[in-house]
């Protein structure tokens, strides 16, 4: 009996030996994963968050300027028609702009229209706002 | 064979536009030394008559003459577009165009003289209406192009224009119920396209850029009977030629003679070359060939190239070596 014990005894401790190397690949996989995930998930996070803060903030602007300019442009009987026009293309782009929707196929496009706009109101009422935005990269051309 | 007439000295710094007004009797150039100046012919010789100056902060890149003939729109790295009047032989500004974030690299007026479009590093496009008192309205901003855009140029008949870019394509817009579009984008060449012009027709579009290539690009509109595919109901776009192996360095400027039909180019090479379309070319497949080479044109590069609208064969050149060159093709 005795004999036997012992004999089971040193195969578990010997099988244990021979698996610990796979038994710890297998816990550190498990044990990476959830990190992993963890961490993606957070960094994504944090990209969608200064994205989504970075392009709203900046609609935003937009869009309080815009709105801050109707009236006193209808005030004003002098006010140029197509600066008017401008602006209620520049607020029906804002409107429309795809907010909810990160993955919109039009998303990059339709800002891009909307900077533009915002750049001939800007133009053609003798305005320089200017919303800074962090990526601008300063160089030299010929 | 195309022989030197005489050379205009007087920039101090690199010249980098010359433009001849709709006359052919004044020749604008515009350079890295802050001005403009403004060439014409007494007697004999050719000399020059004015030098603008005070209106830009730096390089003024490119001048473009209105079709009356009447002002002069200047282009700079400042940012801004000057607009020149000229009164009795003076030419005053009258206008600071501002709006561009950098460098405006182009300017140019359409065939009406009511429309204006300039072109920036900021990548982005802006045409610009004249007003009936004389003021300049931005008609729109197109951001297009996801590169600094190098030239701007109008269809010879149509409100059509067409420019060029960093971004190695050729982009043309129209104007649609509210807003102008971007209607097409021409894709071939390998690198920065430079300068792009279109035919006496307007059927036809030719570009050159830093692949050391032209392009010979031929319009197709809808129904046309070669079958090309088009969209609704704007034409469809086709490069046709591509001419190599004729430069070694980039090829800068180009400028299709509406009077001989005949073809300039201006490059680092410090060259210019004339081509010429074969007689019995096929308009779908067309051939042309090199009528002469000037080698050493320049002791630098050659920055532009402009023949003259009146005068068949007279052309002038400019360049870094801050001279400008007429020459006048003969032989023909």
């Amino acid at each position: 009996m005795f004999q036997d014990g012992m004999k089971s005894d040193t195969d578990d401790i010997f099988h244990d030996v021979i698996m610990s190397e796979e038994r710890s690949q297998v816990e550190g996989y498990q044990e990476g994963l959830v990190i992993g995930k963890k961490a993606g998930l957070q960094e994504g996070y944090r990209l969608g968050w200064e994205k989504g803060a970075a392009i709203n903030s900046e609609l935003g602007f937009y869009y309080g300027f815009a709105k801050t300019l109707v009236e006193s442009l209808e005030k004003n009987p002098k006010s140029k028609q197509r600066a008017q026009k401008t602006l209620q293309s520049l607020i029906q782009k804002i409107e429309t702009f795809p907010r909810h929707d990160p993955v919109h196929s039009e998303l990059q496009e339709q800002l891009a229209s909307i900077r533009a706009k915002f750049k001939q109101l800007s133009s053609l009422l003798g305005l320089q706002p200017e919303f800074k935005r962090g990526d601008e990269v300063k160089g030299v051309s010929f | 064979m195309l022989e030197p007439v005489c050379t205009l000295e007087g920039h101090k710094e690199t010249v980098w536009c010359v433009a001849w007004n709709p006359n052919g009797n004044l020749l604008a150039s515009s350079s890295s030394d802050k001005t403009i100046r403004i060439w014409g012919q007494e007697g004999e010789h050719w000399v020059c008559k004015s030098v603008l100056t005070e209106g830009h902060q730096r390089t003024i890149r490119s001048v473009a003459w209105s079709p009356c003939g009447n002002y002069l729109a200047s282009a700079s790295f400042d940012a801004t577009t000057g607009i020149w009047s000229r009164k009795e032989g003076e030419f005053e500004c009258i206008a600071t165009l501002e709006g561009h974030e950098n460098e405006v690299k182009s300017v140019a007026w359409a065939p009406s003289g009511s429309l204006l479009a300039t072109c920036s590093r900021d990548k982005s496009v802006w045409i610009w209406e004249v007003t009936e008192d004389e003021e300049y309205e931005c008609a729109s901003v197109l951001s297009s192009h996801t590169q600094d855009v190098k030239h701007v140029t109008w269809h010879p008949t149509k409100e059509i224009l067409a420019s060029c870019s960093y971004d190695d394509t050729i982009k043309l817009y129209k104007e649609e119920i509210d807003d102008w579009t971007c209607c097409n984008t021409l894709q071939s060449h390998q690198s920065t396209v430079w300068k792009v012009c279109f035919d006496q027709t307007g059927s036809r579009l030719l570009s050159c850029g830093d692949d050391k290539a032209l392009k010979i690009w031929q319009e197709y509109p809808p129904g046309n009977p070669e079958g090309v595919a088009t969209v609704g109901s704007d034409s469809a776009w086709k490069c046709v030629c591509t001419l190599t192996g004729y430069f070694n360095r980039t090829v800068y400027n180009v400028d299709w003679c509406h009077n001989t039909g005949l073809i300039a180019t201006a490059g680092g090479d410090d060259a210019i070359c004339v081509f010429k379309e074969e007689e019995c070319s096929d308009k779908n497949q067309p051939s042309f060939s090199l009528v002469t080479t000037v080698a050493k044109a320049h002791s630098q590069d050659v920055n532009c190239v402009a023949w003259n609208p009146k005068t068949p064969g007279l052309l002038a050149s400019c360049s870094d070596d801050r001279n400008i060159k007429l020459w006048q093709i003969t032989g023909l």
